[in-house]
């Protein structure tokens, strides 16, 4: 579970990016973020997974503090970062290993585990060469495995969609799926509307670090206009702001 | 096609000077730490080129000047234009854009020779400049000699540009196929730095293996210079030209050779060169076909030791940072044994004289503080610490998430220089040995653990720096090393370093030479357990800037 409480984060002082946010991510709960450019999606996303400090209230994960106790916090975390450029010199075997060795994914567990994930990306083969040589859709899918390689309680996504092929989402919302239903977080931000509306249990909405919308894509339709598309109904709470 | 040579270079300059963030839109930007470094360098070229001046016109030998001067500025020019025509010429990321314009292959290589030509103008500019105008005011020579120089400057960095440019554009086609980009760019540069290096090791031992008397050294000196320099065939005749002697006919000579090497550059362009582009971008289509072993592969290791292995994965298998970081610290320790065997072998062996001078010598108070002040000034040409976040660019936040203590990952990034530090350490110390053959191992043992902890606490430092300035946003590798402000603090510390053992030896001259040695040793270590608990308790403070 993660709980945010009344946080706030400025980068400039008196100007807010995020202001007095609350939220609350059950067990087996997908949450979308959704929110436009700006809107301090990723910030968010910095701070519950302890890349950036928070200046005021707290982010609990699994009842650990990331500020007091990070530690403890980020075992419960996996990461899947918005930009996928990372660790391009290691091979994609030798980067699963790394992140098998940080985590103390013993050996036997670990072989099942890359295979099973690769083999379920269409990686199996691409193993054995560098990062670099990857194309954006398939380092992407590299961390994605990285991440469920040490299964964590609570998985993160920053734009997990951007630069996959269709059949690479299709199995990337299939499996965040069955994440959630194991009992774990999946918490996810997207630009991409359609899919928060097929996938998210809720869907948060930010603007200008507030929080304007937190419901069931249903609870939002009624909210507003009845028969109009997630699209529209987006569009039409940033507006109004 | 001048137009869009002109245009091309234009843009690929651009791109180069800009990362050193030199210009601002007012002019020359202040803030810049380049500038600054710019103008150190040239006030200490200044210092040394006088002094160097000096000495020789009290020995009357300032003709030697020019020779010595221009043998150095081909080292450097040359060991640049290795490092980075490779890249310029195959890799470079300016290359890919401009594929896809309409423009003549002939125009893209030319554009890339001028680019090259630039840099090494930049770096010309820097070294060669000030000494020819104060060996003009020493000579009190008139204006042909500043319009010589001015000819000189220009025509100089073309030599080495083209004959680099045409052996690399030869080598890249020798090959059938480049299977390893990394591994082919590495095995090229190591090969044409060592071929470089060897000759200034002969040059170095042609040096030392001479008399010890002045005016025989300065003869001898010209003779090996003069012969060094007519192998790069301009040299001489541009010599000649600043000497004033035969001005046209060794212009001419110099123009003529030029025309010959420009020749032979655009035959090669002709046959090979857009062939050879599209062979290196071939690289990445070519699939690995050698499946993953899972159970050879993956064995379970301890959190440190994977940590630390995956370091010095970034340093040794990235060709550009094993080049910019590895091959020189490899380089040093040799040079370091090279220079030591051949002085025991050679001219302590051939001369008595030499050897009983050196054999009377023992280690004193001013010696340690030498011996460790030299220590200190090799430990900072060590660039992996000061690199150890900004090699990692964008992944630099994995720091942040995963379940590692920030102070312990610190305390792992300092293993590799540290690593490092000791062998150099040790490398410096048994070459001291060799040479002072009256320093007792009891002394050497005991300035182990002194430079050991300055090494480590150099180490330390360095990597603080770049916890709190990192280069995360690079495009390509180079601009890793070459964007590094930070090195500043490198030079600002050495200086810190030989500050405090020129004080340790000033309040603590007169007593035990143990308390000297301890001293210096208990102030390392403190410095560095001072280091470790303010890191820990303001860990994350320390990391703000890695977001």
């Amino acid at each position: 579970m993660i709980e945010i409480k009344n946080v706030s984060k400025s980068y400039i002082q008196g100007e807010k990016i995020i202001d007095h946010l609350n939220l609350e991510i059950k067990d087996g709960e997908i949450l979308g973020f959704l929110g436009p450019n700006g809107a301090g999606k990723t910030t968010v996303i910095k701070m519950m997974t302890g890349i950036l400090g928070i200046d005021e209230g707290d982010i609990l994960i699994d009842g650990k503090s990331i500020k007091d106790e990070p530690y403890e916090a980020k075992k419960n975390i996996g990461l899947t970062p918005d930009s996928p450029d990372i660790f391009l010199n290691l091979k994609g075997i030798e980067y699963l290993n790394f992140i098998g060795d940080i985590y103390q994914i013993e050996t036997s567990e670990r072989i099942k585990k890359i295979k099973e994930l690769s083999k379920k990306f269409e990686m199996y083969d691409a193993l054995n060469e560098k990062i670099e040589s990857y194309s954006h859709g398939m380092r992407q899918k590299i961390i994605i495995i990285g991440v469920l390689l040490h299964e964590p309680k609570n998985w993160i996504l920053d734009e997990p969609i951007t630069g996959l092929d269709p059949k690479a989402i299709y199995d990337l919302k299939t499996m965040m799926k069955e994440y959630a239903q194991k009992g774990n977080v999946v918490f996810f931000s997207t630009h991409i509307l359609e899919v928060a509306e097929n996938l998210c249990d809720r869907v948060a909405i930010i603007n200008k670090g507030k929080i304007l919308f937190l419901g069931t894509v249903k609870e939002l339709q009624d909210k507003m206009k009845e028969n109009t598309s997630l699209e529209e109904l987006f569009m039409e709470i940033i507006e109004d702001d | 096609m001048i137009k869009n040579i002109i245009l091309l270079t234009k843009i690929s300059t651009r791109n180069v000077f800009e990362n050193f963030k030199i210009f601002d839109k007012k002019g020359i930007n202040k803030k810049s730490i380049y500038v600054w470094l710019i103008v150190v360098v040239l006030i200490a070229i200044t210092y040394l080129s006088n002094e160097i001046l000096n000495v020789l016109e009290d020995y009357g030998q300032i003709n030697i000047f020019l020779d010595v001067l221009f043998a150095m500025i081909m080292i450097i020019m040359f060991m640049q234009i290795i490092i980075s025509c490779m890249n310029t010429l195959y890799f470079s990321k300016d290359i890919d854009n401009f594929l896809i314009f309409p423009i003549k292959t002939k125009e893209l290589l030319l554009s890339r020779i001028f680019t090259m030509l630039n840099m090494s103008y930049l770096t010309e500019g820097i070294f060669l400049l000030i000494p020819l105008i104060l060996y003009g005011t020493f000579t009190m020579a008139g204006s042909t000699y500043y319009f010589s120089v001015m000819i000189a400057f220009l025509l100089l960095p073309m030599f080495p540009v083209l004959l680099v440019s045409s052996v690399f554009l030869i080598i890249v086609n020798l090959k059938k196929q480049i299977k390893n980009r990394n591994q082919f760019q590495i095995v090229v540069t190591i090969l044409f730095i060592a071929i470089i290096v060897l000759l200034e090791v002969l040059f170095m031992k042609c040096i030392i293996s001479t008399n010890v008397d002045y005016q025989e050294i300065g003869s001898s000196l010209e003779s090996i210079v003069t012969k060094v320099n007519a192998s790069m065939l301009i040299v001489n005749p541009l010599i000649h030209v600043l000497e004033q002697t035969n001005i046209l006919v060794n212009l001419l000579k110099v123009l003529g050779i030029y025309a010959i090497m420009y020749i032979i550059l655009i035959f090669i362009e002709n046959k090979m060169y857009i062939k050879n582009i599209l062979k290196t971008k071939e690289y990445y289509k070519q699939k690995i076909k050698k499946k993953v072993d899972l159970e050879k592969t993956c064995k379970l290791q301890n959190i440190s030791k994977a940590y630390i292995k995956n370091d010095f994965k970034s340093l040794f298998g990235n060709t550009i940072f094993f080049i910019q970081i590895i091959y020189p610290v490899c380089i040093t320790i040799i040079m370091i044994m090279v220079i030591a065997i051949s002085f025991r072998l050679g001219s302590m062996a051939n001369n008595q004289e030499l050897y009983d001078l050196i054999a009377e010598l023992k280690l004193n108070r001013e010696g340690i503080c030498i011996i460790l002040g030299v220590c200190q000034i090799v430990f900072s040409f060590i660039n992996i610490s000061i690199s150890a976040i900004s090699r990692q660019g964008k992944s630099a936040i994995f720091m942040k998430y995963i379940p590692i203590d920030l102070h312990k990952q610190v305390l792992l990034k300092n293993v590799p220089q540290s690593f490092i530090s000791c062998i150099i350490s040790i490398d410096l110390l048994i070459a001291i040995k060799m040479v002072f053959i009256s320093v007792s191992w009891i002394n050497i043992i005991c300035l182990l653990p002194i430079c050991i902890a300055m090494g480590i606490l150099n180490s330390y430092i360095m990597l603080i720096v770049d916890i709190k300035r990192p280069i995360m946003n690079w495009n390509t590798e180079m601009e890793v090393l070459k964007q590094n402000g930070n090195k500043i603090f490198q030079y600002v510390w050495t200086i810190v370093v030989v500050l405090i053992l020129m004080y340790a030896y000033n309040i603590l001259k007169n007593t035990y030479m143990l308390m000297l040695i301890l001293f210096i040793l208990f102030t390392g270590v403190w410095m560095i357990l001072d280091k470790y608990v303010k890191i820990q308790n303001k860990k994350n403070k320390l990391f703000k800037n890695i977001i």
